[in-house]
């Protein structure tokens, strides 16, 4: 068995890896939030999975509502 | 065709049977950092035109032999597009080196009956399970990062089957061997990698 190929790359971001899916932006938020990234924002900028706990009246907190 | 990195060409049966091993390579190379690529959605009289450039843009490819029964449909017949893809990749790698390409099979040793042609090559022998995919796609790859576990793909791929269903409703597709439902399972997968692996 010869040995695993040790890759050199970083994995693309989700916006990337869309684009490289040929998945319009749309359809793309839409998948991201159906397995539970919920930072697929309105602005196509994916916010930290954490809860905003300290911060409640920041905008991604205002936006989850 | 520009080559991306990132791109994996995955020749595999589209074939009901063969839908949790389907869902099992998505996850593990979409763990893996890959963005896989497939033949699913190309039709037409170019369509080997189109097969090959799509290997070509790919630096590396899985051919998954382990389906070389004769289906069930008459006239029954084996099925030889999968060999004949890797026939193509084989081809392509012997004039452009950096492409790399890796046989997965199901049962130890058929494949030397199977395709003699590639005594010497060293198939991933998967046993026909979801696990045994996943397993084996490690075995062919270690990732730039920190290399996730096999248990975490496992949960990667419980969640990805779970939600199948729904991504084939919304494409409105009776199976999951379509174009479209391949590729939003690609990017599920994707982000359950972001969602359980983060940056790594």
């Amino acid at each position: 068995m010869r040995a695993p190929v040790k890759l050199d790359f970083k994995p693309l971001s989700l916006e990337q890896t869309a684009k490289e899916l040929g998945i319009p932006r749309k359809r793309a938020l839409k998948i991201m939030e159906m397995f539970g990234v919920e930072g697929a924002s309105r602005n196509g900028r994916r916010v930290s999975r954490r809860p905003h706990t300290a911060k409640t009246h920041s905008r991604s907190a205002k936006a989850s509502r | 065709m520009a080559k991306a990195k990132e791109a994996v060409f995955l020749n595999i049966p589209y074939d009901p049977q063969f839908t949790r091993l389907y869902l099992a390579y998505i996850t593990a190379l979409s763990a893996m950092g890959f963005v896989p690529k497939a033949t699913l959605g190309i039709t037409g009289n170019r369509r080997l035109d189109r097969i090959a450039s799509l290997i070509e843009s790919c630096q590396y490819s899985i051919h998954d032999l382990s389906r070389v029964q004769l289906d069930s449909h008459q006239p029954r017949t084996p099925r030889f597009n999968m060999p004949f893809e890797l026939g193509l990749a084989v081809a392509w790698a012997k004039e452009h080196r950096e492409h790399q390409w890796f046989v997965f099979e199901s049962t130890r040793h058929r494949l030397n009956k199977s395709l003699s042609d590639l005594d010497g090559t060293d198939a991933y022998i998967h046993d026909g399970t979801v696990r045994g995919v996943i397993r084996e796609v490690c075995n062919a790859f270690v990732s730039a990062g920190n290399q996730p576990t096999v248990p975490e793909m496992m949960k990667m791929y419980r969640e990805l089957r779970r939600n199948a269903p729904e991504v084939m409703k919304r494409a409105g597709a009776l199976s999951m061997f379509t174009a479209r439902v391949f590729s939003d399972l690609c990017l599920g997968a994707a982000t359950l990698r972001s969602k359980h692996l983060g940056n790594r």
